[in-house]
C-alpha cells in the first residue's frame, strides 16, 4: 500500500498519537502518586491552621488526597481513554458519570442533620438530639441520668 | 403519506406475495433464540414477561383471597410473607421494568427512529438472556421455600436474620438488573447514533423521548440497587458486615441506598407507559401532541427530579427531619412534569376527532387512573400525613394506582396499538373495547376500597386484621374486584392468540396513525425498511385529507 | 470506505459507515463506564460513611496495611494503562506483533497485581482479619482498633478490593482473548481498532478504580483524634 499505516489510520478519522504523549502522561500520573504518598504524611493541621484545628487539617487532607485521585482520574480519562478527541456526546456521557456520583453522596445530607434535630429526651424535660440511645446496655450503667445529653449514645455507633 | 419511504410492496397486495417479514425469515428455533433482531428479542420479552405477570397475579390472588377474613385463615404469617415477597419481587423486578421499554420499545425505538436495528444487537440478545436468567433464579428461590423478607429487602433482617432464600433470590434481581442496564446503553446510543437523516431530535416522537429518558435512569440508578443487593449478599454468604448495627454500621444506610435506585425505578416503570399515551391519544384523536416540547422536556426532567426525591419512602425511617422536608419540597415539585403530560394530552383531546378503540379507551383510562395514583401521592408527599399513612394499604392503593392503572395500562394501549404492526393482524376490537371498560372497572373496585381501608388504618403486609373487623367489607370488596381484574387480563391472551390464527391481515397502517413505524409493512421485514427513510416532516403531521381518508378506512372495517 | 450489508466487512448491517459504527461503540462503552462508576460509588459512599464517624479505628485498624505493597500496584496498574494504550496505537497502525507483545504485557501487569494481592489477602487472614466468628481479638494486630469497627474497616476492604480485583481478572480474561484473535489474525481485531480499544477503555477503568481505592485504604492521614490523643 502507498500510504503508510499511520496514514491510513489517519484517513479513518481518528488521529494516532504519539508513543511520547502516552509515556509523558505515565509519568505524570507516577509523579502524582508520589505526590499523594506524601501529601498523607502531611499534618495539614500544623500548616494550615497552625495546630489549633486538627479536624479541619483532616478534612484538607482527605480533600487533597481525594482531589489528587479526581485529576490523576482526569488524566487517564482524557489521555489514555481518548476522550479528548471522541465526539461531545461521548465527553457529555462520560463527565455524567462522575458528575452523577455527588448526587448519590447527598445522602450525608441527613446523617448531617441528624445531630441538629432536637427532640424530647429519655429523661422527662430534657431534650436530646435525634440520635436515639440503647436502652439497657450495660455500658450505659456507668452513666449518670444527669449527663443524659451528652452520655446516652450507643458508644458502639457514632451513628445512632 | 408524509415521509419520502417507498414502500414496495403492501401485504393488502395480492399480485405481489409478501416478501419475508421478521417472523417468516427463518423458523428453527436457532433462529430464534440466537437473533440478532430486534423484533424477535421484543416478542420473546413479550413471552417471558406475561409469563411473569400471570405468576405474579396468582400470588395476588392468593393475597387476596387470604385478606377476605380478618383472621387469615388461608396462610399462615410466614407464608404470606413469602407470598406477598413473591408477589412483589415478580411484579417489580420481572415485570413492571421490563413490559413497556423492553418488549415496546425493543420493538418500536428502531421503527420509528428509521434505523435497521438497535445500535448493540446482540446485547440487546443478552439483556434477554439475562432478563430470562434472573426470572428463573427468582422463581426458583419462590418455589424452593420462597422469601419473607418483602421486595424491599430491608436489612437487617434480610441481611442477617432471615432464613429464606434471600441470597438466591437477591442474584436473580441483581442478573435482572444487567439486564435493565443493557437496554438502557443500548437504547441511549441507538437514539444518540442512529437516526435516520432528517429525524432531528424534535421530529421524534414522545415514545422515543420516553425512552431515551428511561434508558438513562435504567443507566444511572439502577447499578447502585446492584451494589446494595450484592452488599447484601455478601453480608450474608461471606460474612463482610456492612449494613451489621451490632457492630457499628447502618441500615438505614441499606434504605438510602435501595430507594435511591428504587425510586427512579418507578420511573422507569411508568415514563415508557407515558410515551405510549403520547402515542395514542395523538393517534385516536388525529392531532400532533400538544406542547411537544413541552412533554418531550417533561419527560427529562422526570428522569432527573426523580433522583432526588427517595427520602420520601424513608420518613418514618429515623432519617432527619430537615432531609425528610426537603425530600416532601422536591417530590411536590415532581408532580409538575407528570402534570404537564396529562395537561398536554388533555388538550390533545380537545377539538380532536376522537375515535374509541380499545388503546384510546385503555389511553383514557390510564389518564384518569395516573390522576388519581398522582394526587393520591402528593398526599403521601406531605411528611405529616405520610407519618399517618405510611405502611397501610393507602400506600398499596397508591402506588397500584400508578403502577397498575398507570403502566399496566399504557402496556395494553401500547400492545393494542402496535399488535397489527408486530403481527400482521388484527384482533376483535370490539371485545378489546369492552374489556378495556372491565379492566378499569374492576381495577377501581379492587384498589379504590383500599384508600379507604388503608385511610381507616389497616396495616399493610398483615395477614390478619382481626383486632378491626371493620376492615373486612373493604377487602371483599376488593377481592371481588381482583377477581374481575383478572378475567380482564385473561381475556386479551384469548383474543390476541386467537387474532393470530385467525384474524384478518392488517395492511400497513389499519390505524391511520402518524409515524415511520407504520410506513413499513406489517409485521416489517427483518432490515425494518425496504428503502432508508428520509424524514421531511414534522412529527405528528397529521392532516385533514390523510385523516378523513384513515376515518373513511376505520368505518369501512366496521371500528 | 467499507459499504454495509457485505458479509466480511467490519460494518454492521445497522451502520451506514465505519465512522458512525465506531462512534456509536465508543458512547455505548463510556454509557458503561458510567454505569461502572454508579456501582463503585455505591461502595465508595459507604466507605464514605463509616469512615467520617470512625476516622480512630479505622485510622488504627488501616496500619496492618502495607502501603507499599499497595503502592507497587499502584505502580503496576499505571504501566500496565499505559501499555494497554500503546497496544490500542499499535492496533490503530495494525502493527500485529507489537499489539500482542504489548497485550501480554499488560495480563502479565494484571497476574503480578493479582499475585501482590494475594500475599496481601493472605497475610491478613493469616492474622485473622477476616471479618466473622474468626475476627481476632488481638489489640496489637489491629493497633488497638475497636473490634466492631475493624471488622466494618476489614468488611469494606475486603468487599472493595475484592470486587476491584474480579473486575481485573474479567479484564485479563478479555485481553486474553484479545491477544487470541490478533494471534489468529480475525478480522473483527485486524480490521478495525475499535474492539481492541473498547477493551482497552475497560482496563483503564479498573485502573482508575485502584487510583482511588489507594490512597482511600492505605494512605490515610492520621485523624485528630489520634493526633490529640482522646
Amino acid at each position: 500500500m502507498a500510504k503508510s499505516p499511520l496514514h491510513a489510520a489517519e484517513d479513518h478519522g481518528h488521529h494516532v498519537q504519539p508513543t511520547s504523549m502516552y509515556i509523558k502522561t505515565a509519568v505524570i500520573l507516577a509523579v502524582f502518586m508520589g505526590l499523594t504518598i506524601l501529601a498523607a504524611q502531611v499534618d495539614f493541621g500544623d500548616i494550615v491552621t497552625g495546630g489549633r484545628n486538627h479536624q479541619l487539617g483532616y478534612y484538607i487532607n482527605n480533600l487533597v488526597a481525594v482531589g489528587i485521585a479526581a485529576f490523576k482520574a482526569f488524566i487517564v480519562v482524557m489521555f489514555f481513554m481518548h476522550l479528548k478527541w471522541a465526539s461531545s456526546t461521548a465527553k457529555v456521557w462520560a463527565l455524567m458519570g462522575f458528575f452523577f456520583l455527588p448526587v448519590l453522596f447527598s445522602v450525608f445530607c441527613d446523617y448531617g442533620t441528624r445531630s441538629h434535630e432536637v427532640v424530647n429526651g429519655w429523661i422527662p424535660g430534657q431534650t436530646e438530639t435525634a440520635l436515639p440511645r440503647v436502652i439497657g446496655s450495660k455500658d450505659q450503667e456507668h452513666l449518670d441520668p444527669k449527663f443524659a445529653n451528652e452520655q446516652n449514645r450507643n458508644p458502639k455507633s457514632n451513628l445512632y | 403519506m408524509s415521509t419520502t419511504v417507498k414502500t414496495p410492496i403492501s401485504t393488502d397486495d395480492a399480485a405481489h406475495p409478501p416478501k419475508l417479514n421478521y417472523l417468516t425469515n427463518g423458523h428453527s428455533l436457532r433462529s430464534w433464540l440466537l437473533t440478532e433482531d430486534h423484533k424477535r428479542i421484543a416478542i420473546l420479552y413479550l413471552i417471558s414477561v406475561s409469563f411473569f405477570f400471570m405468576l405474579g397475579g396468582a400470588f395476588a390472588g392468593m393475597i387476596r383471597w387470604e385478606l377476605t377474613s380478618p383472621a387469615g385463615n388461608f396462610l399462615e404469617s410466614d407464608t404470606y410473607n413469602r407470598v406477598f415477597t413473591a408477589h412483589g419481587a415478580i411484579m417489580v423486578f420481572l415485570f413492571l421494568l421490563v413490559a413497556v421499554p423492553a418488549v415496546l420499545g425493543n420493538f418500536l425505538v428502531p421503527l420509528m427512529i428509521g434505523a435497521r436495528d438497535l445500535a448493540f444487537p446482540r446485547i440487546n440478545l443478552l439483556s434477554w438472556y439475562l432478563y430470562t436468567a434472573a426470572g428463573t433464579l427468582i422463581l426458583i428461590s419462590v418455589v424452593s421455600g420462597g422469601v419473607d423478607a418483602g421486595w424491599t429487602f430491608y436489612t437487617p433482617y434480610s441481611s442477617l436474620y432471615s432464613n429464606s432464600n434471600v441470597s438466591l433470590c437477591l442474584v436473580g434481581v441483581f442478573l435482572g438488573g444487567f439486564s435493565s442496564i443493557t437496554t438502557g446503553v443500548n437504547f441511549i446510543a441507538t437514539v444518540h447514533r442512529m437516526r435516520a437523516p432528517g429525524m432531528t431530535w424534535f421530529r421524534l416522537p414522545l415514545f422515543v423521548w420516553a425512552n431515551y429518558a428511561t434508558g438513562i435512569i435504567m443507566m444511572l440508578g439502577t447499578p447502585v440497587v446492584a451494589i446494595t443487593l450484592l452488599c447484601v449478599i455478601f453480608e450474608r454468604t461471606f460474612q463482610l458486615p456492612i449494613f451489621s448495627p451490632e457492630l457499628g454500621g447502618d441500615p438505614i444506610l441499606f434504605q438510602h441506598m435501595f430507594w435511591f435506585y428504587s425510586h427512579p425505578a418507578v420511573y422507569i416503570m411508568v415514563l415508557p407507559s407515558f410515551g405510549v399515551i403520547s402515542e395514542v391519544i395523538s393517534a385516536f384523536s388525529r392531532k400532533r401532541v400538544f406542547g411537544y416540547h413541552f412533554v418531550a422536556f417533561s419527560s427529562l426532567a422526570i428522569a432527573f427530579l426523580g433522583f432526588l426525591v427517595w427520602g420520601h419512602h424513608m420518613f418514618v425511617s429515623s432519617q432527619s427531619m430537615y432531609q425528610g422536608v426537603a425530600f416532601s419540597l422536591i417530590t411536590f415539585l415532581l408532580a409538575v412534569p407528570s402534570a404537564i403530560k396529562i395537561f398536554n394530552w388533555t388538550a390533545t383531546m380537545a377539538k380532536g376527532n376522537i375515535h374509541l378503540n380499545s388503546p384510546m379507551i385503555y389511553a383514557i383510562g390510564f389518564m384518569g387512573l395516573f390522576l388519581i395514583g398522582g394526587l393520591t401521592g402528593l398526599f403521601l408527599a406531605a411528611m405529616g400525613l405520610d407519618v399517618h399513612l405510611t405502611a397501610t394499604y393507602f400506600i398499596v392503593a397508591h402506588f397500584h394506582y400508578v403502577m397498575v392503572g398507570g403502566t399496566v395500562m399504557g402496556f395494553m394501549a401500547g400492545l393494542h396499538f402496535w399488535w397489527p404492526k408486530m403481527t400482521g393482524r388484527l384482533f376483535n376490537d370490539n371485545i378489546a373495547k369492552w374489556n378495556a371498560v372491565v379492566v378499569f372497572l374492576g381495577f377501581n373496585l379492587t384498589f379504590f376500597p383500599q384508600f379507604i381501608s388503608g385511610w381507616m388504618g389497616m396495616p399493610r403486609r398483615y395477614h390478619y386484621y382481626y383486632f378491626a373487623p371493620e376492615y373486612q367489607i373493604y377487602n371483599i370488596l376488593s377481592t371481588m374486584g381482583a377477581t374481575v381484574l383478572g378475567v380482564g387480563f385473561v381475556v386479551p391472551v384469548i383474543y390476541l392468540i386467537k387474532s393470530l390464527f385467525t384474524g384478518e391481515k392488517s395492511g400497513d397502517n389499519p390505524w391511520g396513525a402518524h409515524g415511520l413505524e407504520w410506513q413499513t409493512t406489517s409485521p416489517p421485514p427483518t432490515e425494518n425498511f425496504y428503502y432508508s427513510p428520509i424524514v421531511t416532516d414534522d412529527v405528528y403531521d397529521y392532516d385533514p385529507v390523510a385523516e378523513h381518508e384513515a376515518s373513511r378506512e376505520l368505518g369501512a372495517r366496521g371500528h | 470506505m467499507a459499504a454495509h450489508g457485505h458479509a466480511d466487512s467490519p460494518v454492521k448491517f445497522q451502520y451506514e459507515d465505519i465512522d458512525q459504527q465506531n462512534d456509536t461503540y465508543v458512547i455505548g462503552m463510556w454509557a458503561f463506564m458510567v454505569t461502572e462508576i454508579m456501582f463503585f460509588g455505591g461502595l465508595f459512599l459507604i466507605y464514605t460513611l463509616y469512615r467520617m464517624n470512625y476516622q480512630g479505628d479505622w485510622w488504627k485498624a488501616h496500619e496492618h496495611l502495607s502501603w507499599q505493597m499497595g503502592g507497587i500496584n499502584t505502580l503496576n496498574l499505571l504501566v500496565s494503562s499505559m501499555l494497554m494504550a500503546l497496544a490500542v496505537r499499535s492496533a490503530q497502525l495494525k502493527e500485529r506483533m507489537k499489539v500482542i507483545g504489548l497485550l501480554s504485557m499488560v495480563v502479565g501487569c494484571g497476574a503480578l497485581f493479582m499475585i501482590i494481592k494475594y500475599f496481601e489477602y493472605s497475610s491478613k487472614i493469616a492474622d485473622r482479619l477476616y471479618p466473622g466468628p474468626n475476627f481476632t481479638l488481638d489489640p496489637t494486630v489491629l493497633h488497638g482498633a475497636n473490634l466492631d469497627h475493624a471488622q466494618l474497616f476489614y468488611g469494606l476492604y475486603f468487599g472493595m478490593t475484592g470486587l476491584h480485583g474480579v473486575h481485573v481478572v474479567v479484564g485479563m480474561i478479555l485481553i486474553s482473548m484479545l491477544i487470541k484473535f490478533w494471534w489468529q489474525r480475525k478480522k473483527v481485531v485486524t480490521e478495525d481498532y475499535i474492539p481492541t480499544e473498547l477493551i482497552g477503555l475497560y482496563w483503564h477503568f479498573v485502573d482508575i478504580v485502584w487510583i482511588f481505592l489507594y490512597p482511600l485504604f492505605y494512605l490515610m492521614p492520621k485523624p485528630y483524634s489520634v493526633i490529640g490523643g482522646h
